[in-house]
């Protein structure tokens, strides 16, 4: 009997603070267990399952409609061999080539006209800022009427006041792409100006002080403070607006089906395309990939080039 | 940076117009009746007998009320939900000490490195096996949190001074309620911003939902839209389609316009 | 902590799989001493505008009656179905074992269907008295794939040139007999051009059915042979390609033909000769008021011919109750319910006896006339695919990148590669 109340005694005070424990341990992570493993198990189903499950289809000649079958590396070897992949490639390289510096320098100089603080300065950075928040298919339905590629067409109108020829526009291969790139610029701008005024915002004043007091005026102001400050902002909106410029699709989608002759086919369509038209999912996984790999490559040489911090203090 | 004079409303004049100009151009070409109007925009409104019989064209002829609900479905659910899980996960990344913390979250913010297209073929499949296709679940439940917004959060909590919540935990607060009373007060614009940007990101998203939905009941009003552009061939239909899709847009922009930049501005951006 | 949340993954891994491998699958009644029983689904689509929804119910719901008269024991469901992504749905359906036992197809769709397998050949369930010699040659062209009866035709449509009336007669056309050949045509085409018009409609970004297929066909071409040899780079289809190049470098089309998709508003404006439009073309134009138009035949060089569509019932090859659904099919394309549908819908009845419906009406009563010549597309399970393929080289050409002959040899290349990856 002695021995079984102290043996209950032992266990009772472990059973004690174990209980305790689990409590404190509760307390402390209760929010962890409640928000964040269930956030957990989603990130599981529905990002890194679908990332390893794409990776599978690229090996695999995936139909619609049958079994699905290995053919190891087919989908892979038919990308190198497929001139028209090459070519979505091609182009939507050339489509950040006409969007992206665009879209920045506009950015900025939007930014610093809207940060010299006058009155209605307010009004104008909601101007600016609206197609940001419109969607691709109000302002492609736009785009379209403003580009005909007819004489009666809205932009060809007004080329003929400054006595230039009717331009094809989205008939043109030539043009087609450039025209989508300015409505992406026409698009995302204001997004960029934002960042470029936030970046304004704080770069301190002493620069300017101390550079006045060098005798620069506005113009040396700018390139000499400004602009070189701003390089982390440059650095953020560059590689952003990269990433965006590789994933274009929706205005290829509305205005061009991807013509003329292939020239709006861009990456993301062509995949589109490939998958959900032509039916072959496995090899549209592998369009997939080689975004990725574009987009990582990008961004690591940005990050190398460009992406050395700047520190105000 | 100050300048002199009046000189800057001449280009800030000019690129406004510019900006605006399509905006006014949707809005006339909706309220005159022609199948292909050419000249002027501004002039129509001036010169043509002024009518709203494409706005009745539109939703009689088409399933345009139903698009929006759709859209307002797909769209406030992630936004409420988003702004939620970026605030609790917000301040658990910043504050909370725990297991693998820092690599759970850098794997997250890894992961949106990839392409979104990356993910849809696989979804796709994995959808149209659980019988998603053409219901709301593939638009709403794989975008109930977003770590970006995660990210916002975190970034902003973190410069929060720890005497913050140590004077909390002093009075005897527990997670709970320096979660609710302390943090989530002052993370409100951070959190306002995270609901803009997802409202503006779901209610303009074309491809997600042009590939898992499949009938027109079921589209969002993106996808409706880009039918009409591409069958209708009727100019002022066409503004009309765009000009009511464009009023949600415009009327969340109008409120909450502020909190991109101050969100923006409070991150950071390192 | 990862460990564990790696097990976890594993899980759910094996969860989504399972899930993903139970479909159901519902057993439905088969025959039994020649007696059907149990459910046939159809999935049909909107073929007239929303108001008249009810009239549409009423006329597939007689179908469902009359097949009852005779098999009682079988229950007919009509579904109907958004014709946006028509295709990738029905394939999702059908791969999932949800599909309907009875559908609607195109011609190219159903060969690309049928190539997939999901399509059961009917010519076996449905007899001989289903009126064989009531129907054209290239409608039953249209619903035949190798050799087999895939479906019966339920509508046909036929594209051919309209022409303006006014413009027609101002460059001195006479508008009771339109151009018929590729030379007459183009004689009337360029005194329209000279007059300040162009000659026609030519849609660059819309499908090559409405572009340059019929030219091919016009020439004395084909796109692919029956075994699906390449026909493409030939002589005859050159010619096509050189006639739009001609048109294009001329005026004839108008400039942006390259990648537009609609030019009918620049017809109904007056600045446009001719369109090549189909019956619904017809109620297009009464709907804005167009009334001054004459209807030509399609044109030949060669021989005459033209694109248009038809449209058959199908069965799945997962139906439960393959025999009854082709009876049911049967019995949906008989001459009545043919009659039926297509006064409803305005499009042509696929059967000559049909034709009685469009007495009064002489613009349809014309197309009818045409049905002989009018082709159902390429047949081909590629014919989807290379669709954007062949618009390209067109584009190329158009804008001239490349000749003629060189665009239709590398469209032959692109649609024999397509051909390769099957």
């Amino acid at each position: 009997m002695e021995a079984r109340s102290i043996q209950s005694g032992k266990q009772a005070i472990p059973e004690i603070s174990r209980k305790d424990r689990l409590k404190r341990h509760w307390q402390k992570y209760a929010l962890i267990y409640i928000f964040l493993v269930p956030i957990l198990i989603h990130f599981a189903i529905f990002q890194l399952f679908p990332i390893a499950f794409s990776l599978y289809i690229t090996f695999m000649k995936w139909p619609v409609i049958g079994t699905p079958e290995f053919i190891a590396l087919d989908n892979w070897k038919a990308f190198f061999s497929d001139e028209l992949a090459w070519k979505a490639v091609w182009n939507t390289v050339l489509f950040s080539l006409y969007y992206i510096v665009p879209t920045m320098a506009l950015g900025l100089i939007l930014a610093l006209l809207i940060n010299t603080e006058k009155k209605g300065t307010g009004f104008f950075k909601a101007v600016f800022f609206l197609p940001v928040v419109t969607s691709f298919v109000i302002i492609s339905g736009i785009w379209a009427w403003l580009f005909r590629g007819t004489e009666e067409g809205m932009i060809n109108r007004v080329l003929s006041v400054f006595g230039a020829e009717p331009q094809l526009f989205l008939s043109n291969s030539s043009q087609a792409l450039i025209v989508l790139a300015g409505l992406s610029i026409f698009k995302v701008c204001g997004s960029t100006m934002i960042y470029y005024y936030a970046g304004l915002k704080s770069i301190p004043h002493e620069f300017y002080e101390a550079a006045k007091i060098d005798g620069a005026n506005g113009w040396h102001m700018f390139w000499r403070v400004t602009f070189p400050l701003l390089l982390p902002i440059h650095f953020y909106v560059a590689v952003i607006t990269t990433i965006g410029s590789f994933q274009i699709f929706d205005s290829a989608y509305l205005l061009t089906q991807g013509g003329p002759n292939h020239s709006t086919t861009t990456l993301v369509y062509y995949l589109y395309r490939e998958g959900f038209t032509n039916l072959r999912l496995g090899y549209a996984s592998v369009l997939a990939y080689i975004l990725f790999f574009i987009i990582f490559a990008i961004s690591i040489i940005q990050r190398k080039y460009f992406g050395k911090e700047v520190s105000y203090k | 940076m100050h300048v002199k004079g009046n000189v800057v409303y001449i280009p800030l004049l000019i690129l406004g117009f510019l900006f605006l100009s399509p905006f006014l151009i949707m809005i006339s070409g909706s309220i005159v009746s022609m199948i292909m109007p050419v000249g002027n925009p501004f002039g129509w409104v001036l010169n043509e007998s002024l009518t709203l019989s494409n706005f009745t064209y539109i939703l009689t002829n088409s399933e345009f009320l139903r698009w929006i609900f759709n859209s307002v479905v797909i769209t406030f659910i992630p936004v409420f939900s988003q702004m939620f899980f970026a605030a609790v996960l917000g301040y658990i990344f910043a504050k909370k000490q725990f297991p693998f913390r820092e690599g759970i979250f850098w794997l997250m913010m890894a992961v949106i490195m990839l392409p979104s297209q990356l993910l849809i073929i696989p979804r796709y499949i994995m959808f149209s096996e659980l019988g998603w296709i053409n219901t709301y679940y593939p638009l709403i439940v794989p975008e109930i949190w977003g770590i970006l917004g995660v990210f916002f959060v975190r970034q902003y909590m973190m410069t929060l001074p720890a005497d913050l919540e140590e004077a909390a935990r002093m009075d005897g607060a527990g997670d709970f309620t320096i979660f609710f009373k302390v943090m989530l007060p002052l993370a409100k614009p951070v959190i306002a911003t995270v609901g803009t940007f997802a409202f503006i990101a779901n209610w303009n998203d074309l491809l997600t939902p042009l590939i898992f939905t499949t009938s027109q009941e079921m589209y969002p009003v993106t996808v409706g839209l880009a039918s009409l552009l591409t069958k209708e061939g009727n100019f002022g239909v066409e503004m009309a389609g765009s000009v009511i899709s464009f009023i949600p847009t415009f009327l969340i922009f109008l409120f909450f316009q502020r909190y991109f930049v101050k969100g923006i501005a409070l991150t950071g951006m390192k | 902590m990862l460990i564990k949340k790696g097990g976890f993954l594993l899980l759910l891994l094996l969860l989504v799989m399972s899930l993903a491998a139970c479909s159901d699958e519902e057993g439905e009644g088969a025959a039994e001493d020649g007696e059907f029983g149990g459910e046939l689904t159809v999935w049909v689509h909107p073929y007239v505008a929303s108001d008249l929804k009810a009239d549409q119910e009423k006329v597939f719901a007689d179908m469902a009656a009359s097949f009852n008269e005779q098999y009682p024991g079988v229950e007919v469901n009509f579904e109907e179905i958004p014709w946006a992504n028509r295709e990738q749905k029905l394939l999702t359906a059908l791969a999932a074992n949800q599909g309907p036992d009875v559908f609607y197809l195109i011609p190219d769709m159903m060969a690309q269907f049928a190539e997939t397998g999901v399509l059961e050949p009917i010519t076996d369930y449905i007899g001989d008295d289903w009126g064989q010699d009531d129907y054209a040659d290239t409608t039953l062209e249209a619903v035949t794939y190798q050799g087999d009866l895939y479906g019966l035709p339920i509508l046909r449509e036929v594209t051919t040139q309209i022409y303006n009336k006014n413009i027609l007669e101002e460059v001195g056309g006479d508008p009771e007999n339109p151009p018929t050949t590729w030379e007459e045509f183009n004689a009337l085409a360029e005194k329209a051009v000279d007059a300040g018009y162009y000659g026609r409609s030519f849609e660059g970004a819309n499908t090559p059915n409405a572009t340059i297929y019929p030219l091919i066909w016009q020439a004395g071409g084909d796109i692919l042979s029956e075994d699906g040899e390449v026909l493409i780079n030939s002589e005859k289809f050159v010619k096509a390609f050189e006639l739009v190049n001609e048109w294009y470098k001329n005026g004839v089309i108008p400039p942006d033909s390259i990648n537009t998709l609609s030019h009918f508003e620049a017809f109904l404006e007056g600045n446009i000769f001719s369109v090549f439009g189909t019956g619904l073309t017809f109620s297009s134009m009464e709907d804005r008021g167009f009334t001054d138009y004459v209807v030509g035949p399609p044109l030949m060089e060669e021989e005459q011919a033209t694109f248009g569509t038809t449209g058959m019932f199908v069965v799945a090859s997962n139906s439960d109750n393959k025999e009854a659904a082709s009876l049911l099919v049967k019995e949906m394309t008989n001459e009545e319910h043919t009659k039926a549908f297509n006064t409803l819908t305005k499009y042509i009845p696929p059967r000559a006896s049909g034709a009685s419906i469009f007495e009064g009406n002489a613009d349809m009563m014309q197309l009818t006339e045409y049905l002989d010549v009018t082709k159902p597309g390429v047949m081909h399970p590629v014919a989807r695919n290379i669709i954007p393929l062949v618009q390209a080289e067109m584009q190329a050409m158009m804008e001239g990148t490349k000749t003629p002959q060189e665009a239709a040899d590398a469209a032959a290349a692109a649609i024999q590669s397509e051909i390769d990856r099957m």
